[in-house]
């Protein structure tokens, strides 16, 4: 079935940092006003809100956060308004509700959001929450933690390819560096190779500075049939390319202890549909929430072999002026990781550099992808963008 | 130092034999619902581990503890806990493991110790 192109012609974004005086509907209007004013669409005129979130209602004890948000906004009652949660990937499942939604032909106008509140919570409640994306019969029985899970893949990985301890700290050094331009980052100073591997054990091989910090924020999108972003922007940014996938709920299940299969097969279906291949691609954002899971996703979306990912970054392969140039936001471990909001804090980053004036900008990008993984490689989306020629 | 280990109890498919770490509800290779417990050997390797060191809550009083996955003789994978203490970061991987008991729904497995 042909389907009808889809464009982003808004974005907005709050910082991804510690906002502990912020609430969920405060950081949510704010990036959803921001992409509705950047588009210069009539608010009455969205026909649908897509919000991604995933803990705030065991953090914040809030649920129901869409109707909260299109009434903060001031949205249409007419329209429907729909959250929806796939642990830190719920904010690309919302973008890739609205994209199916305008592809389908039933909207030409939707806004799509994510929005996560973390800090004002203990590290302990952080962590219990963030295991809710667990399957609780077995992985969450033992103690695991989602860092836990990484750990696992990272030694598995380090084992059977000879990737270095110093190339998950290369990773974190790279992000801190790419995020010190960032000002929507929650670090903003570079770090050196011998702060990361002298930093404290979380879960053996990881150090706190191979895993992302909690932190708080929103991001926002309007996406518009492609056929009539010609209205609203002279600079849209086309969706050429959407996948979403599963994979197994739980790290024992997955046949290769190194690979996430849910992010191959959701890249498949947006390289399939774009027609575009991995070295199509200008510019990535990808999940990286632990060092190690920059490593996995360069190979598993096809830009490296697998296991030289982590070469792949001793070789200078991802920096900004690289082959691949990866994260150049800061990535979840530089930038910030407010788990709901991420997938579209991404997609805010890519198109900035589509439109050629990101802080951090990446030479004459003109295809991004970003990626965005939730759960324990269950669940992953992947979009291709491309700026109009 | 562990000797023998402990048959370990999974979950079978009746009708296609597939094994699964329980619980598990209808199959998911076959779509069968007729499920029953079946016991392994309980020997595996260590696949891979990790130290638990900020642990969730409802585990503060556990840490340091490894959690690990464990490939059984058979092929099947599941998630354990190992019986070590203290906790080490000098386990190799695959390593031999045996399985010791099954507690609260958690599997439990010991390093065998190389002579």
């Amino acid at each position: 079935m042909a389907r009808r192109g889809v464009s982003i012609i808004g974005i907005g974004s709050t910082p991804f940092t510690v906002m502990k005086e912020r609430s969920i509907k405060d950081m949510a209007t704010d990036a959803c006003n921001q992409a509705i004013l950047e588009a210069g669409v009539d608010r009455k005129m969205i026909q649908a809100l897509y919000v991604g979130n995933y803990i705030g209602g065991i953090l914040e004890g809030q649920e129901t956060i869409a109707p909260l948000i299109a009434n903060s906004l001031g949205l249409n009652p007419d329209i429907p308004c729909t959250k929806v949660e796939g642990a830190c990937s719920s904010a690309g499942i919302a973008l890739r509700q609205g994209y199916l939604l305008i592809a389908a032909g039933v909207y030409d106008l939707v806004l799509v959001a994510g929005v996560e509140k973390m800090t004002s919570a203990s590290t302990e409640k952080v962590t219990m929450a963030l295991s809710a994306g667990m399957d609780p019969e077995t992985d969450r029985l033992t103690g695991l933690t989602f860092p836990g899970f990484f750990a696992q893949v990272a030694r598995r990985h380090i084992k059977e390819y000879g990737t270095k301890i110093e190339h998950l700290a290369m990773v974190s050094v790279q992000n801190h560096a790419n995020s010190v331009s960032n000002p929507r980052a929650r670090f903003r100073e570079p770090t050196t190779l011998e702060q990361v591997l002298n930093s404290r054990p979380i879960c053996d091989p990881l150090k706190l500075f191979d895993c992302c910090p909690i932190s708080d924020g929103a991001a926002a999108a309007v996406l518009c049939a492609a056929d009539r972003a010609h209205e609203f922007t002279k600079t849209p940014i086309d969706i050429v390319g959407s996948g979403q996938a599963t994979g197994p709920s739980c790290l024992y299940d997955h046949e290769d202890l190194t690979t996430l299969p849910a992010t191959i097969r959701a890249a498949h279906q947006a390289y399939t549909e774009s027609g575009l291949k991995p070295q199509d691609i200008d510019v990535v954002e990808l999940h990286n929430c632990f060092t190690i899971a920059e490593i996995v996703d360069s190979e598993d979306l096809g830009f490296f072999p697998k296991g030289r990912g982590g070469f792949a970054v001793e070789e200078g392969l991802t920096a900004v002026d690289g082959k691949v140039p990866i994260n150049p936001s800061g990535g979840l471990i530089a930038k910030g990781h407010p788990v709901g909001a991420t997938g579209l804090g991404q997609l805010y980053e890519v198109v900035r550099q589509l439109r050629g004036d990101h802080e951090n900008q990446v030479q004459n990008a003109e295809i991004g992808l970003v990626h965005n993984m939730g759960g324990s490689g269950t669940i992953c989306t992947v979009h291709i963008v491309k700026r109009r020629g | 130092m562990a000797t023998g280990a402990e048959q370990i109890p999974v979950a079978r498919c009746q009708d296609c034999g597939h094994y699964f770490a329980p619980p598990v509800y209808s199959c998911a290779a076959c779509g069968s619902g007729r499920i029953i417990e079946a016991h392994l050997s309980g020997r595996g390797k260590l696949a891979t581990y990790t130290i638990i060191r900020v642990p969730p809550l409802g585990f503060e009083g556990q840490a340091p503890y490894t959690v690990a996955i464990i490939e059984l003789e058979e092929g099947l994978k599941v998630p354990a806990r190992l019986d070590n203490d203290p906790v080490s970061n000098d386990l190799e991987l695959f390593t031999p493991a045996h399985f010791v008991a099954r507690r609260d729904g958690v599997y439990w497995f010991q390093i065998v110790t190389q002579r």
